[in-house]
């Protein structure tokens, strides 16, 4: 353990008398390692244990081991297939409509315009909102008979007598429209913050060049937002496949499961009808389907960072 | 800053500018305005003026919420369960950060991957597991049940952005305090901490609201009313006076202020935690 | 040196929090609460709520044990006692239906057997409303509300649609539904939202075509493949087919104010099928003073050709059960809750149907509503009860799924029977 950094070769002195030693690094690791692998790593490798059992969950450990049993189910469980189509509804709608919006406002907010630091403001209220209040608060907009969305509708003339809760057709377009309202200000934050990064030389340069608008936007805006693009299509994945509170107080899953996510199907099953063993397999599904994006993720977005923390954390000290 | 300004169509663009800015406005402001302005009219007036200002001014259900003990104490569950999330994994993340960030010693990849990866698990994975775990440690019903696997989860994204701050804090500072006769704690202490507060200040935020906003946890974790945080009162407040639209919309507001407040004092850090939680992550 | 001061006193700030909340997480750990008895309930209206309340604080004076009621809206109830149940830590008294949730929690050891333990005071209760609540000989909850399962409905708007009389078999009813939608009125109000109110339709069908008896022996051999439960189900979606519902059904609520029980007190639909707590919630719920005299009630249909009788009736009521580690002296409370004055109480401020050995102590005068529930479980010749109740949990909920799939059209009635029979396959 508690081998020095020598990467820097950095002065003797320093690492004889600075340096702490393998017992003072593993105290500062401990209270966080203890709580990650408690309440991180514990759970998931026990979901994976009990992912094999018959088990409603009362009365001591699980012990009707069945195999991949849950697992199959699972493949041919129509509420968890309807599940993942629902996902991928959702993740094409954000990739379609969310994220590039949240992208065409960054770009107008980039703009120099007086006012521009009160609509960046207000835009990214939402996303400060809890979800479940958000999700209390549609359901009054959306409610049926007295609707706030219904009136707002007759305001402008239209009497369409909408089911947005109720019309299985139309309740996962109302769910993506609160995702909307409520996420876009954030990933419009993180382009507003990708586009600043990127140095005006660059459009100067292209301008002494003789670059059009849209060339510019194509050769410099979109590959140095590169990283960012990837990060915000990342979150709205993995913001997709754990999404719970909103759906969950808005609509239940409802109507017969027409707008319900898998961590739903999951409560349903775990905490509703005590399949503590199925919700467990459901729960891994989850996992696994994260991980491979993980994966991805880290192919393709974090690899820098972590290239930077295997080369340059230990030299930082002694860098000069 | 103003990236490629040609003198053509300013006019123009201005104009679009506005357009695009105020229909966005609109969009964003119309749900919450119909919170803040229902709360103040009565079921009479929801029904029939959905979209005017309340004719006459309503004040009761705001003030029964302002009175009402159980708003209160769901305030302040959410508030000390934020607070505690808060302290322990900004404190814990600091510490595995700083040697993360300052020092070599084997297994430190392993181990910074280890927690890397924990950034990619969606937290409704590990709820039902977790709250087995809990049950079996004794911890449901109970706020540390809330605020541990809470903290557990904030460790990832804290400690990524603080190493790469601790990381940036030059080596001579260090020394200097080595030099002295420092030891690590003291360093980290009485130099390292007190010199990262803007970063500190971030990740503190980020811990703040994500606890204050979160919901499926204290679901399962806390059955009694007592413990409820605000989000599980809203739900449940919403079920208790389903026929009194008014008086919930008054709830839902009250419970969203707070949040709103904080946003609005705490905005740049809140801002600032999010994109270098995304880029460095 | 000022600023690493200001850090520390801050951290010392956070860390005053954290000592907060901890010890009083430490101190609090009888389900969080230092009261002696935790009470869940699901009367969340007044004036029941206000009622048992009063009956708490009377006890707690008398007896010095102190309470922490919580009055609990009937889904959130359920939600609640789902993941409390998982928990292993119930309160000391919650609301119970009886049947395969109550014996899933006895199972697991939750729940304390009451045999014996009443003595002094069971014998105010009409024997036969204990029913539900025995399991394997043993009582485990005291009912203070028993009924059935009918057809509630508003005689006004079925003036108005020239129905003269309330329909007697399935192929009245469903000329009733069309004579309803005819005169412009939503025939029926549901809670597709909620679920469990469509699974009355299709138990009762079940129960009209199957009869009783191979009802109860499809539960004990995990096999509902007989024929009378797929036709249950097709008639479900028949009548489904006609949209008798109000509109927006899909994600109503029972109790909510644009709930079916809410059109109900409105005026705005025809009837509902609901049991007898179902003139209340239609105050409760629609804020008015409800349907008064036009409000009536009819059992449900007969079916021609099916096994069953109209005189077998889906029913149940509610009842207290008493958590494992409740102290000793609930029992006592239990027989103050049975004091006949104290019953007349709740059935006058509950509108429950008195489950008394002698109603008429506890209700001289009955209203015309309760007069008809209470005729109709004095006639009843069988009962059982709700499904999603009587059995374990996983199945109770996998029938309710089902029937609002039929209901929507979204699962055939085969595929419903399919699902029941996995789910009891995966139970056994």
């Amino acid at each position: 353990m508690g081998r020095p950094a020598d990467r820097g070769g950095k002065p003797s002195r320093r690492r004889s008398a600075g340096r702490p030693g393998a017992g003072t690094i593993a105290a500062f690791l401990a209270p966080g390692l203890v709580l990650f692998l408690l309440f991180v790593l514990a759970p998931i490798l026990f979901a994976a244990y009990v992912g094999f059992f018959r088990w409603n969950g009362l009365g001591g450990p699980p012990t009707d081991f069945i195999g991949f049993e849950n697992f199959t189910n699972l493949l041919q469980d129509k509420v968890f297939l309807g599940d993942l189509w629902r996902v991928g509804l959702l993740i094409a709608g954000s990739l379609v409509i969310q994220l590039p919006l949240a992208f065409g406002l960054a770009m107008l907010l980039h703009q120099r315009f007086p006012g521009r630091t009160v609509f960046r403001l207000l835009f990214f209220v939402p996303y400060v909102l809890a979800e479940a209040v958000t999700g209390v608060l549609f359901r009054l907009i959306f409610s049926e008979r007295r609707g706030f969305a219904d009136s707002l509708l007759a305001a402008v003339g239209i009497e369409a007598n909408v089911g947005w809760l109720s019309d299985r057709t139309v309740v996962l377009i109302v769910v993506f429209g609160i995702l909307t309202w409520k996420f876009f200000g954030f990933y419009m934050i993180l382009y507003l913050a990708g586009r600043q990064n990127i140095p005006d030389e660059l459009y100067e340069a292209a301008a002494i060049d003789g670059a059009s608008d849209g060339q510019m936007f194509r050769r410099i805006t979109l590959p140095l937002m590169g990283p960012t693009l990837r990060i915000t299509v990342f979150l709205s994945i993995i913001g997709a496949v754990q999404l719970f509170d909103l759906v969950f107080v808005l609509t239940g899953g409802g109507p017969f499961h027409a707008s319900e996510t898998m961590a739903i199907t999951m409560y349903e099953q775990g905490f509703q009808r005590n399949q503590i063993g199925y919700a467990s397999a459901l729960s891994i599904a989850m996992f696994a389907i994260s991980f491979v994006f993980a994966l991805f993720y880290q192919r393709f977005v974090l690899k820098r960072d972590l290239q930077g923390g295997l080369t340059g954390g230990g030299s930082n000290g002694g860098d000069r | 800053m103003p990236a490629v300004n040609t003198k053509r169509g300013n006019l123009l663009r201005n104009t679009g500018f506005y357009i695009a800015a105020f229909l966005t406005t609109a969009f964003v402001a119309t749900p919450i305005l119909f919170a803040l302005l229902g709360g103040f009219k009565d079921n009479q007036q929801l029904r029939e003026n959905a979209l005017g200002l309340p004719n006459p001014w309503n004040t009761e259900n705001y003030t029964d919420t302002l009175s009402s003990d159980v708003f209160w104490q769901q305030a302040v569950n959410s508030a000390l369960i934020a607070l505690a999330t808060t302290f322990i994994v900004v404190a814990a993340a600091a510490m595995v950060a700083f040697v993360f960030a300052r020092y070599a010693f084997r297994g430190r990849e392993v181990l910074f991957m280890l927690f890397a990866t924990g950034l990619m698990f969606p937290f409704a994975v590990a709820v039902l597991p977790l709250f087995i775990i809990l049950r079996t440690m004794g911890l449901l019903d109970n706020p540390l049940g809330v605020i541990l696997p809470q903290a557990a989860f904030g460790l990832p994204l804290t400690i990524v952005i603080l190493r790469s701050f601790f990381r940036a804090i030059p080596g001579e500072v260090e020394e200097a305090a080595i030099i002295d006769g420092a030891s690590p704690w003291r360093f980290f202490l009485t130099i390292l901490l007190p010199m990262a507060r803007p970063a500190l200040a971030t990740v503190s935020v980020l811990a703040l609201v994500g606890s204050w906003n979160n919901y499926l946890l204290p679901l399962v974790v806390l059955n009694d009313s007592n413990l409820w945080t605000l989000p599980l009162g809203v739900d449940q407040f919403s079920g208790q006076y389903a026929s009194d639209t008014a008086k919930v919309l008054a709830f839902v507001m009250m419970a969203m202020l707070p949040a709103l407040l904080f946003y609005g004092f705490a905005e740049r850090h809140l801002i600032n935690g999010l994109t270098a939680g995304s880029t460095k992550g | 040196m000022s600023k690493p001061l200001h850090r520390l006193r801050t951290l010392a700030a956070a860390g005053a929090a954290v000592a907060l909340v901890t010890t009083a997480a430490a101190c609090g750990d009888d389900s969080g609460s230092d009261a002696d008895i935790v009470w869940w309930h699901i009367q969340n209206q007044d004036p029941m709520m206000s009622t048992w309340s009063d009956l708490a604080d009377e006890w707690s004076e008398e007896s010095g044990l102190s309470f922490n009621v919580q009055a609990i809206e009937n889904e959130a109830f359920k939600e609640r006692m789902g993941t409390s149940t998982q928990s292993g830590d119930v309160p000391d008294l919650f609301q119970t239906w009886g049947g395969g949730v109550l014996a899933q929690q006895v199972e697991a050891g939750l729940v304390q057997d009451l045999t014996g333990k009443l003595d002094d005071c069971i014998d105010k209760v009409n024997p036969a409303a204990l029913d539900p609540y025995t399991i394997d000989g043993k009582l485990y909850a005291v009912p203070f509300d028993a009924g059935v399962v009918g057809f509630w409905y508003n005689k006004d708007l079925f003036a108005a649609a020239g129905v003269e009389q309330p329909p007697a078999t399935w192929a009245e009813f469903l000329d009733t539904v069309q004579a309803l939608k005819d005169s412009g009125v939503a025939p029926i109000a549901l809670a597709g939202g909620d679920k469990w109110p469509g699974h009355y339709y299709w138990t009762y069908l079940a129960m009209r075509l199957a009869g009783l008896d191979a009802m109860q022996s499809a539960a004990e051999a995990g096999d509902f493949s007989d024929d009378a439960f797929v036709q249950a189900g097709e008639m479900v979606a028949e009548l489904a087919e006609m949209e008798p519902f109000q509109p927006g059904f899909e994600s109503a609520t029972y109790g909510e104010a644009d709930g079916q029980a809410a059109h109900m007190g409105e005026g705005l639909a025809g009837m509902e099928l609901m049991g007898q707590w179902a003139p209340v919630t239609q105050q409760d719920a629609s804020g008015t003073e409800g349907l008064g005299d036009a409000l009536g009630f009819f059992p449900f249909p007969a079916v021609e050709g099916g096994a069953g009788a109209i005189t077998e009736y889906l029913g149940g009521g509610n009842g207290f059960a008493v958590g494992s580690d409740a102290p000793d002296e609930i029992t006592d409370f239990l027989c103050f809750l049975l004091e006949e004055d104290n019953q007349a109480r709740e059935v006058a401020d509950g509108g429950f149907t008195t489950v008394a050995a002698d109603p008429d102590a506890v209700v001289p005068e009955m209203d015309a509503n309760t007069q008809a529930v209470v005729d109709a479980l004095a006639s009843a010749t069988a009962t059982q009860l709700y499904l999603d109740q009587a059995y374990p949990p996983a199945i109770g909920g996998v029938i309710n799924e089902a029937t609002e799939g039929v209901i929507l059209g979204q699962i055939s009635s085969e595929d419903m029977v399919a699902m029941i029979n996995e789910a009891w396959a995966a139970e056994q």
